[in-house]
């Protein structure tokens, strides 16, 4: 299913169950159960037969009664074990710290005051985390006929971001989700994702006969049509659950409140990941291990007041619409289900940092002992990926430093270098994979500036201006867009998609969606063109210039056993940049001379080697298995290049 | 891969374009040289190529596992060369490390491997100081396994970058394979930090880890492997990963191990890819499991059986018969029937042609279960007639044992191999002994044939079987065998059971017949006329009854008398007609005795053997024994393996002269039959045959070669002829002889010849007590008496006596040697009725002839 296919039939899903949450939870089941029943069918198949084969060796008459016995404990056995994979394995627990009641016991009240008023149990238990964000999650019951445990995650940075208001709006939000068990239904479709996940590895080991590749391409086929309609039905179901828990918390606290959380969660969000993280993350070039305060650094960010940039950022969320890939609905839509529309917003204004913040009031001295908790927790999580981008920022400061003494070139001659453009081009990557994409950007510029056709350089620089509004970045992406360079087609229309999603753009979205969809058939129909050469394909004059031809004449003459060479290009529909040639090579001798076909065999070998046209090449024989290909080739008038006698 | 069986398969013939590679079998793991080659794939039959399947490209086919992996050779041709000229060509046109690695990668994995070292070499001159493009050269290298390649590139990336984790993994695997584990970990150090795992693969350090394990140095080893745990915590439920720890934790004596307990998951036992649990449980679990279903399986599997036992009804009764087991509802049978019972005691009922309850009890060991298959039958009346067959399978074909069950009411066989159906001619077996299977048949045919098959084996059962069939049905066949199988402690029985059917309505003439030679045997015979004088008061008309009343007069003439009143009242009936005809026998009267005999076949008498036998008498008495031939060979071709037309043909044979074809005659009969009774009956007719033929002298010398004829009356009565008489009587073989009353006329007649008078009378004495005897009022008895009497009987009075023409010769023989004075008379009706050749033939010829002994 393509983008456009999905989001078509995300709309549909939309229409159909709009405002029927229950109907799209049993459809939705529906498509579960046709999930499961699919990845066990073949383990239940083969225990239903094996149970089936005993109970007739149970009636049956000896010898074929024992002998009925054994084969179905046999296979009931195997399918048995082939069921044991499928097993999908203990639901995954949240990390950070737990919050005991004890320790909190103002966080505790409040939930509990909330959940009185949704009429729900209670969570087994809380956790704080690094997270701006807070969630519910469904992990593995204390026993095999008990309720998953609920357990609920407040980010450290959400408490001290949002007013007392705000938070507990949070919470009653989340306790909407506890409420409608939508946790539990999450999980569900992520255990059997994890089944269906163990059973593409499985799949990746080499099949072992043609029943196991029919099988598997019969599977293959069916995941390429289940997942995609499960996955827009799951998203749908997780954007209908967004809305009914903000529903249901606007029932028991001040919707205004909700809203209002939502609205600093909006500029919150792109500050931390915009530009705090990158700030930190940037220190790897100078520190060998990451910071130990970064939880105060990230209270720090949250709490300063807002600036210019988070205007902007605020712009453009309230321009952002709900996409079909997406879990939860924009901010708009959510607000809009509340009573309130972006002009409420806007006459709010930026929310000024909370003061109290609600980790003030509500978590009191256990912020400390979690800050230090969740910060040294970060730190060993993040110390391997830090180290290596330490690693790498050292090496790049050694490359600047000065040239090393280099390891002594091996036989071959010298090659053309790649010019400055090529040196730029690597000394830009490496410095936005230390820095980020934003530190790079001056380096692309440069590579563009010294080659202005670098698609490469052209995507990283124009996502990066696209991606906070400069049109420049748009232009630049929708000139490779429109290009016929395959290897950057993909790569600038994700990047233009990820601005338009920025931006709230959902025309051009969907226009950049239709492109990237009618790339990737291209992309696929080229494959499959270039994957073979048949005699009933179209073939065409060679068109090799001047100079190339020469050497390749030279390169044929200088062939002792060839008599004669044709070249053709075969006529391509996708991506016709790239040529694909063939070459006919005809050995010297009587057609009907014995070893001719072994001389044109070696012939062929040695010169598939040698031969170096300007794309995809074929070298054939007129005798063996190219002998039809060989003839529609050199049918074409024009097609021989070389003759022996007549070359001098 | 291709296969063949016994040479019918798929082989690949020729080898072109080869290429070996010293690498690592993807298959079996072994080091070796790898081949790679053009090659076609053809369908063969004893190895010859018959069918062309296609050309083949074989990759890396090992020497060791004959594993391989193949594609079609043009196709993979094609895809070589555009797929390596793509990358070629996108490295031309854009010459930087990754596109060079792409396309050595390429020439790697197509194993153009001299092309990849000359793209090899121009990548390193491009770029000489790129870490990078080293490492991932190396990495190719090491999957070529060109580790000596792989060597230098990884040593020349560490050198250009020593931080470079690609340069230093690679180092370290070759210092870990070298035994330098301290170097190794030096440059490995990196991925011992914490969170190296979210960043790099740890199998490095899991491999020096077992390195430092392999070599005693367990302190490391729980190092490294300290740091897995902290980086994949899911290894805590690995068992070979716990078994690792545990191992070094041993050797290190530590008290307690690091590792947490093991948690128990049903999921763990049924995988082996990342299981907590070592090989040994999981099979096991395995092996209980698998116990537990098959012990499961064949528990149930035992007491399905032993509840759905089969017990067989076979009523052969004619009518459909209730039976009822137990408490159960009844189940009309008609034939057969089958009722599904669990083993244990029953009661089985039946209802309707019979009332009869039986007792039954299925029973069978517990492995018998599977290892016999019992057959339980109900015979409602022992009217059924089962054949139980054991046949022997062996080289050149085994004995076939055949019991035929009948007159049980309950037939009970531990194991048959083959139930109601046909054993097969041959069995293929692996085993050089002798194979034996069961076979049982309902073999309901001709009762009589089936009476006389019993008889031979539990002769109760038969005789029950018979009274049960005659009760249901008279069989005249059924009863003339059952009479003819008479034994003297039967016949009380015999007549209680013949008197208890006389009076059923209309009269059963055969029936009767019956009856009355019975009582004749039991003396019984006097109240015989009177009680059919009672019966012919009522209805005087009755032919049978005149017909019967007949048979019971005493007085010569007026039985013919009764008789012809019986046909008068029904000339249809053909009783008295044979009546006649057997006086006419009696009487010599050969021309009467056939007209008789034909117009009594005419009206359906159906003893055929009698009308043959009449008819055969007649003719050899009348000259007409080349037509006598004729029509035995006839019968003898309708009835291929009766003894009695057989008997006929060689009488016919010898009375015709044409004695030299008797011989041929009995190879011929023989021919068919199993060779184990061949042995047994042809030297007996070739007795007989010899005699007949008047070869006394070579019919002594034969029996007297022949084991099984040292005791038979053929040996006596050729000794009798040649004047042995003597030698006859002294030889104690002989004494099982001496109870037939007709070998002991015999006897006395070739005593009386051989001049040993007192011995002669002694022992006609004793066969005269003895017919009295036994025959009672019958013509035999009066035979007896007349033997006995001291004055000489009239003539006529032996001559209408009924009995066979060549033992009414012997008698009057003997008669003859009793009374001298009379022997002209005597001697006279005794050539009249020596017609027959048949054994004692050349006695009376020689008695008649007055000669002392049998001339050749």
């Amino acid at each position: 299913m393509n983008r456009r296919a999905f989001a078509a039939e995300a709309r549909r899903i939309e229409t159909r169950y709009r405002g029927r949450m229950r109907a799209m939870e049993r459809s939705i089941a529906r498509w579960e159960a046709l999930g499961l029943a699919t990845v066990i069918a073949w383990a239940a198949g083969l225990a239903a037969l094996g149970v089936a084969t005993l109970a007739a060796g149970a009636v049956a008459p000896p010898p074929a009664g024992p002998i009925l016995v054994v084969v179905g404990a046999a296979v009931t056995i195997y399918g048995v074990f082939q069921a044991g994979w499928l097993i999908p394995g203990p639901r995954p627990r949240p990390g950070g710290v737990a919050i005991a009641p004890a320790v909190a016991p103002e966080l505790w009240a409040l939930l509990d005051r909330l959940r009185a008023g949704l009429r729900c149990r209670r969570f087994d238990e809380v956790r704080l985390t690094m997270d701006l964000n807070a969630g519910v999650y469904a992990a593995e019951a204390r026993g095999p006929l008990r309720r998953p445990r609920m357990i609920l995650t407040i980010g450290l940075p959400l408490a001290q971001a949002m007013t007392p208001d705000e938070f507990t709006a949070v919470l009653a939000h989340e306790l909407g989700h506890h409420l409608g068990r939508h946790a539990e239904s999450s999980s569900r479709l992520r255990r059997l994702e994890h089944t269906w996940g163990e059973l593409a590895r499985r799949m990746e080991q080499p099949a072992a006969g043609a029943t196991a590749r029919a099988s598997r391409a019969a599977i293959a086929r069916f995941v390429k049509w289940y997942w995609p309609r499960v996955r827009v039905r799951d998203l749908a179901l997780s954007r209908m659950y967004e809305h009914r828990a903000d529903l249901d918390a606007a029932e028991i606290v001040d919707a205004r409140a909700l809203a209002h959380a939502l609205w600093r969660l909006e500029f919150l969000s792109p500050r931390l990941a915009e530009e705090t993280w990158p700030r930190i993350l940037a220190e790897a070039a100078d520190r060998p291990d990451p910071p130990e305060d970064v939880a105060d650094r990230l209270a720090a960010a949250i709490q300063a007041p807002p600036s210019q940039d988070d205007a902007g950022k605020v712009k453009r969320a309230l321009a952002r619409a709900t996409l079909p890939d997406e879990t939860h609905p924009a901010l708009t839509d959510r607000i809009g289900r509340l009573g309130l529309g972006p002009d409420d917003l806007e006459r709010i204004g930026l929310p000024a940092p909370a003061d109290p913040s609600a980790a003030d009031v509500y978590l009191g001295d256990a912020v400390r002992t979690a800050v230090r908790t969740l910060s040294d927790a970060w730190r060993d999580e993040a110390r391997g990926a830090w180290r290596e981008r330490h690693r790498l920022a050292r090496a790049e400061a050694g490359r600047r430093a000065g040239p090393k003494s280099s390891v002594p070139a091996e036989s071959a001659p010298a090659g053309p270098t790649s010019g400055d453009a090529r040196g730029l081009w690597e000394a830009a990557c490496r410095a936005s994979e230390i820095q980020g994409v934003e530190a790079a950007a001056p380096l692309f510029r440069l590579v563009l500036e010294t080659d202005p056709g670098d698609a490469g350089a052209a995507v990283a620089l124009g996502g990066r201006l696209a991606q906070i509004g400069d049109p420049e970045g748009e232009a630049m992406l929708l000139r490779i867009l429109d290009g016929d360079d395959e290897a950057w087609i993909a790569h600038a229309g994700e990047a233009l998609r990820t601005a338009y999603r920025a931006t709230g753009r959902a025309e051009d979205l969907r226009k950049v969606e239709v492109r990237l969809d009618r790339h990737e058939v291209e992309l696929e129909a080229a494959r499959r063109e270039r994957s073979a050469v048949r005699a009933s394909d179209r073939f065409i004059v060679h068109g090799l210039g001047v100079e190339p031809l020469a050497a390749l004449v030279d390169r044929l003459a200088a062939e002792p056993d060839l008599d004669a060479a044709w070249l053709v290009r075969k006529a391509l529909t996708h991506f016709p940049r790239r040529q694909l040639f063939v070459l006919v090579v005809r050995a010297t001798g009587s057609r009907w001379r014995s070893g001719r076909v072994d001389r044109e065999s070696t012939l062929v070998r040695r010169l598939a080697a040698r031969v170096d046209l300007p794309g995809q090449s074929l070298v054939i024989a007129p005798s063996g298995a190219f002998g039809s290909l060989a003839k529609a080739c050199m049918k074409r008038p024009d097609a021989q290049v070389f003759r022996r006698g007549s070359h001098s | 891969m291709p296969t063949t069986i016994n040479g019918i398969g798929t082989h690949y013939y020729g080898k072109k374009n080869l290429v070996a590679r010293a690498a690592t079998c993807q298959s079996c793991g072994r080091y070796g040289e790898l081949q790679s080659y053009d090659t076609r794939l053809w369908f063969v039959i004893v190895f010859i190529p018959i069918i062309p399947l296609g050309r083949k490209r074989i990759l890396d086919a090992c020497p060791a596992c004959r594993r391989h992996f193949v594609a079609k050779a043009d196709v993979y041709e094609q895809s070589k060369q555009l797929q390596t000229s793509d990358s070629l060509d996108r490295y031309r046109r854009d010459p930087s490390p990754a596109a060079a690695a792409e396309a050595h990668a390429r020439l790697i994995g197509f194993h153009e491997h001299d092309q990849a070292g000359e793209l090899r070499s121009d990548a390193l001159a491009r770029f000489p100081d790129h870490a990078g493009l080293r490492a991932w050269l190396a990495e190719h290298l090491w999957e070529a396994s060109d580790f000596e390649g792989a060597r230098k590139q990884f040593d020349d990336s560490h050198r250009l970058d020593p931080d470079a984790p690609e340069g230093r993994v690679g180092v370290a695997r070759f210092l870990t394979a070298e035994g330098d584990l301290d170097a190794a970990l030096g440059l490995l150090d990196f991925l011992t930090e914490p969170g190296a795992g979210s960043q790099h693969s740890l199998q490095p350090i899991d491999q020096l880890a077992s390195r430092f394990q392999a070599v005693g140095r367990h302190e490391d080893a729980l190092e490294l492997a300290e740091v897995l745990r902290r980086e994949i915590p899911a290894l805590d439920d690995v068992h070979a990963f716990r078994a690792f720890v545990r191992k070094s934790e041993k050797s290190l004596r530590r008290p307690e191990s690091t590792l947490p307990p093991r948690a128990f998951t049903i999921s763990g036992l049924l995988r082996s890819e990342g299981s907590p649990y070592p090989p040994w449980v999981r099979k096991t679990a395995l092996a209980g499991i698998a116990a537990a279903l098959i012990t499961g399986g064949l528990a149930a599997n035992n007491e399905y059986i032993r509840r759905h036992r089969t017990l067989h009804v076979l009523n052969a009764t004619g009518a459909t018969a209730q039976v009822r087991v137990d408490d159960g509802p009844p189940v009309p049978v008609d034939g057969m029937g089958l009722l599904t019972v669990s083993e244990g005691p029953h009661v089985v009922k039946i209802s309707g042609p019979v009332e009869e309850t039986h007792q039954i009890d299925l029973q069978s060991e517990y492995f018998e279960r599977w290892s016999h298959s019992p057959v339980w039958i109900v015979n409602p009346g022992g009217e059924a007639v089962v054949d139980e067959l054991t046949i022997t399978y062996q080289a050149g074909g085994g004995p076939v044992q055949r019991d035929r069950l009948v007159g049980r009411p309950v037939i009970s066989i531990p194991h048959v191999d083959y139930l109601f159906t046909t054993a097969p001619d041959q069995i293929r077996t692996k085993s050089k002994n002798p194979v034996v299977k069961t076979e049982v048949e309902w073999a309901q045919g001709e009762d009589a044939e089936a009476f006389l098959g019993a008889a031979q084996g539990d002769r109760q059962a038969a005789m029950d079987f018979a009274e049960a069939r005659l009760r249901r049905r008279t069989d005249p066949a059924l009863l003339r065998a059952y009479l003819g199988s008479t034994k003297r402690e039967d016949v009380p029985h015999m007549l209680a059971f013949l008197k208890s059917g006389i009076d059923r309505r209309p009269v059963d003439v055969g029936w009767h017949r019956a009856y009355q030679s019975i009582s004749e045997v039991m003396n019984e015979s006097a109240g015989l006329a009177p009680y059919y004088d009672g019966l012919l008061q009522s209805t005087p008309n009755d032919a049978a009854l005149l017909y019967l009343r007949g048979r019971v007069e005493d007085d010569w003439e007026a039985q013919a008398s009764f008789y012809t009143k019986a046909i008068e009242a029904d000339p249809k009936l053909p009783w008295p007609r044979a009546g006649l005809a057997s006086q006419a026998v009696a009487e010599g009267r050969w021309d009467d005795a056939r007209r008789l005999n034909s117009e009594a076949a005419e009206r359906g008498f159906d003893d055929h053997e009698q009308m043959a036998k009449v008819v055969h008498t007649a003719r050899l008495a009348k000259g007409e024994a080349a037509a006598e031939v004729d029509s035995a060979r006839a019968a003898l071709a309708a009835t291929p393996l009766s003894v009695k037309p057989l008997e006929r043909l060689m009488e016919a044979l010898a009375a015709s002269g044409r004695t030299d074809e008797i011989d041929r005659a009995i190879t011929s009969w023989a021919l068919p039959l199993p060779p184990d009774v061949q042995s047994r009956v042809i030297p007996h007719l070739k007795g007989v045959g010899l005699y007949i033929a008047g070869k006394a002298q070579e019919a002594a010398d034969y029996s007297a070669s022949q084991p099984e004829l040292q005791a038979a009356p053929e040996n006596l009565h050729a000794l009798l002829a040649i004047g042995r008489s003597g030698q006859a009587a002294e030889d104690p073989a002989f004494s099982q002889l001496w109870q037939v009353p007709s070998l002991l006329l015999s006897l006395s007649v070739g005593l009386g010849l051989d001049g040993r008078a007192d011995d002669a009378a002694s022992r006609r004495e004793q066969a005269a007590a003895t017919l009295i005897e036994a025959a009672g009022a019958t013509d035999y008895g009066k035979a007896g008496r007349l033997l006995a009497a001291d004055g000489a009987p009239a003539t006529q009075e032996v001559v209408r006596l009924y009995i066979d023409a060549d033992e009414k010769a012997m008698l009057l023989a003997a008669l003859a040697q009793k009374h001298p004075t009379e022997s002209g008379r005597f001697l006279a009706e005794a050539a009249r009725y020596d017609v027959v050749p048949s054994l004692g033939h050349l006695l009376v010829r020689r008695a008649v002839e007055g000669r002392s002994a049998a001339t050749p």
